[in-house]
């Protein structure tokens, strides 16, 4: 039997090496977004035994360079040569005023009747980059929408893809918006015509729920334009190697045709696009939800925080990077003020230093939300359990349990006071509670515990 | 640094780099959708599709945003970003060590394109995963010059470009891996006629 040499079949090989075309899809995108706004935004990590000899070696340099100051200062003031650091203080008072640093502006007053540290602390430095991070993540989040929706590359540079990124970046930050006479230039009936038909992508995602599902108003026209071939149909170079886009090909697949049926329904609705999603989650389908929630990028903000508290557990990333993205697209929203109240529970979990101050800052939002009322408990109670000063802990629990006394948060509420109390020695104090815990909570689960307590508080 | 309302899809390369550098996140994420998949594509051509390559790949993004200041404009940012891509690459093969690996064939199975018939897809998915097992047998140096030049179709010069080498090393490279590929492929089928009677 005769074979070809080895040399050939390996050249064989890599020519099948050379014809694969590695995609990226739309999920694998969107995660790695949100894990490189997490990676990039988390501060550095340097091992602790490092940080004092840098530290040790700024201070030299700054020691350094004020001694030299001073003898170059010293220097000038006995020769008379001119100055070159500016003139020196007159006289003692001066000298001490030129010391002394500035007096910074207090910092808004905080529900605690704190200030807030503002200027150069820590605090700020790490509000200031995790704000970054933020704006990073949301900047990730939008451009993974922006290909889902459309395709990377799907346009040629300059032409305005998926409905404008302007529009969406003008829908997501207010100093993102194209600029004036951009978008009014793009006439109507091509908007339409590139704009993604969002009921074609879910009805592609979820074919069997398509006919059952409702529509908007100006859906139909859409989805029978989804139904026509695409500007990029037949074009090789847009469809070997691109992601996962939602309308090329569409006249070529099977369920085109039951999609364009969807026109003709009488039962379709129209106040919104489809609601209905399959009832069943199979691990394609928890798939398919994670890119149609990307996707969903338009949809109404009920939608988009659905998808988003779908992911609160599977991918807390993107879930995070999803909810931001809804609050900076809809901020005066009853969603917006649920979506800030997971944002900060979401970073309390994480547990890191700077995400104390993620939740802080969104408690602070959910304060003057005007949809507060509905998050107003969890939220209150959250402010108290990320506090760690032990009485200002003790002070807001009290606080919590005055304002809401039916919580279901109260029975923890009343064990955290009890237990900061019996641990600061303080058994005066803590004896009553413990046994308000006792009367009302019998069967709590801390009850062992208080039972603890109470017998080391016992005289 | 132009502000990111004035950005177009047609906006250069170096302008993104500069305002990413500068720390501006738009820019930022334009770059990640820009390159986003080809760098996935390639990076998948150099390590295989191993269930790691999201992190590396991740990985790449972040070498980016830490060495975007050093960025001066002198390459292209594409080459930059690729130099960077083979940087990540090199570690994490250098890291995982020379082994066959096995390969998931659901993930070989997302290479291969077109609509061929269930036979020619499985075949082609063992073509694969026999290139990526022999791949995965040379030293990581060799393997990235022959993959960039074999496969991916670059000239030696391109490729020492990207290699950070000198044209003659890229060359001996691709050359012995080659030969060790050979040598490989012919151990690996004595093996198995040994076996088949």
């Amino acid at each position: 039997m005769s074979r070809e040499p080895v040399d050939d079949r390996l050249d064989h090989l890599l020519t099948a090496l050379g014809r694969a075309r590695p995609r990226l899809d739309d999920l694998t995108r969107a995660r790695v977004a949100a894990g490189l706004a997490e990676a990039i935004g988390a501060p550095a990590a340097s091992p602790p035994r490092r940080r004092i000899p840098q530290l040790r070696r700024i201070a030299a340099i700054t020691a350094a360079a004020l001694v030299v100051v001073a003898v170059g200062a010293g220097f000038a003031s006995r020769r008379g040569i001119p100055r070159v650091l500016g003139e020196p203080p007159a006289n003692a008072h001066e000298v001490a005023a030129a010391r002394r640093p500035p007096i910074e502006p207090p910092g808004p007053l905080t529900a605690d009747g704190g200030r807030e540290r503002t200027g150069t602390g820590d605090a700020a430095r790490a509000e200031n980059r995790r704000f970054s991070k933020e704006e990073l993540r949301l900047a990730l989040l939008d451009a993974v929408r922006r290909d889902a929706l459309t395709g990377p590359g799907a346009a040629p540079p300059g032409a305005d893809r998926g409905g404008g990124p302007g529009a969406r970046a003008a829908e997501t930050s207010p100093e993102a918006a194209p600029p004036a006479g951009s978008s009014p230039a793009v006439p109507a009936q091509a908007a339409a015509t590139t704009a993604p038909p969002l009921v074609a992508t879910r009805a592609e995602l979820a074919p069997a729920a398509a006919p059952a599902g409702a529509v908007d108003a100006a859906s139909p026209a859409r989805v029978a334009t989804a139904a026509e071939p695409s500007p990029g149909h037949g074009d090789p170079s847009i469809a070997t190697g691109a992601p996962l886009r939602p309308f090329d090909d569409d006249s070529s697949r099977p369920d085109a045709a039951a999609r364009s049926r969807v026109v003709d329904d009488p039962g379709v609705r129209s106040e919104g696009i489809i609601t209905e999603l399959r009832p069943l989650r199979s691990s394609e389908s928890v798939v398919a939800d994670d890119i149609a929630a990307i996707r969903l990028g338009h949809g109404s903000v009920a939608e988009r925080y659905a998808a988003a508290e779908s992911l609160l557990r599977r991918d807390p990333a993107l879930a995070r990077a999803m909810l931001s993205s809804l609050i900076a697209g809809a901020p005066q929203a009853p969603e917006a003020a649920q979506a800030l109240l997971d944002l900060a529970n979401l970073a309390v979990k994480s547990g890191g230093t700077n995400d104390i101050y993620v939740a802080r800052m969104a408690l602070d939002r959910i304060a003057v939300h005007p949809f507060r009322a509905g998050v107003a408990m969890p939220a209150a109670y959250l402010r108290c359990a990320i506090e760690r000063n032990a009485a200002l802990l003790r002070a807001c629990l009290t606080q919590f349990r005055a304002r809401f006394p039916s919580s279901p948060y109260d029975v923890t509420a009343l064990a955290r006071i009890a237990f900061s109390l019996v641990g600061a020695g303080d058994c005066a104090a803590a004896r009553p509670l413990i046994a308000e815990y006792q009367r009302r909570y019998p069967s709590g689960d801390a009850t062992a515990m208080v039972q603890t307590w109470h017998d080391r508080c016992s005289p | 640094v132009k502000p990111a309302a004035q950005r177009t899809p047609a906006t250069p390369d170096a302008e993104l780099a500069s305002s990413a550098a500068a720390g501006d996140a738009t820019a930022f994420a334009e770059i990640y959708s820009r390159y986003a998949d080809r760098v996935f594509a390639r990076l998948t051509h150099l390590i295989g599709p191993t269930a790691d390559r999201e992190d590396v790949f991740q990985q790449v993004f972040l070498e980016l945003h830490r060495a975007l200041p050093r960025f001066r404009g002198d390459a292209s940012l594409s080459t930059f970003l690729y130099r960077i891509t083979i940087n990540v690459a090199y570690d994490h093969l250098r890291r995982r060590g020379r082994r066959a690996g096995d390969h998931d064939p659901t993930a070989l199975d997302a290479l291969i394109t077109g609509d061929p018939t269930p036979e020619d897809r499985a075949r082609r998915r063992e073509e694969l995963g026999r290139i990526f097992s022999l791949l995965g047998q040379i030293k990581p140096k060799k393997r990235l010059a022959f993959v960039l030049v074999a496969v991916e179709g670059l000239s030696l010069g391109e490729a020492a470009e990207l290699l950070g080498a000198q044209t003659d090393a890229v060359k001996q490279r691709v050359l012995h891996a080659r030969r060790e590929l050979v040598a490989l492929m012919s151990r690996d089928e004595r093996r198995i006629e040994r076996r088949v009677p």
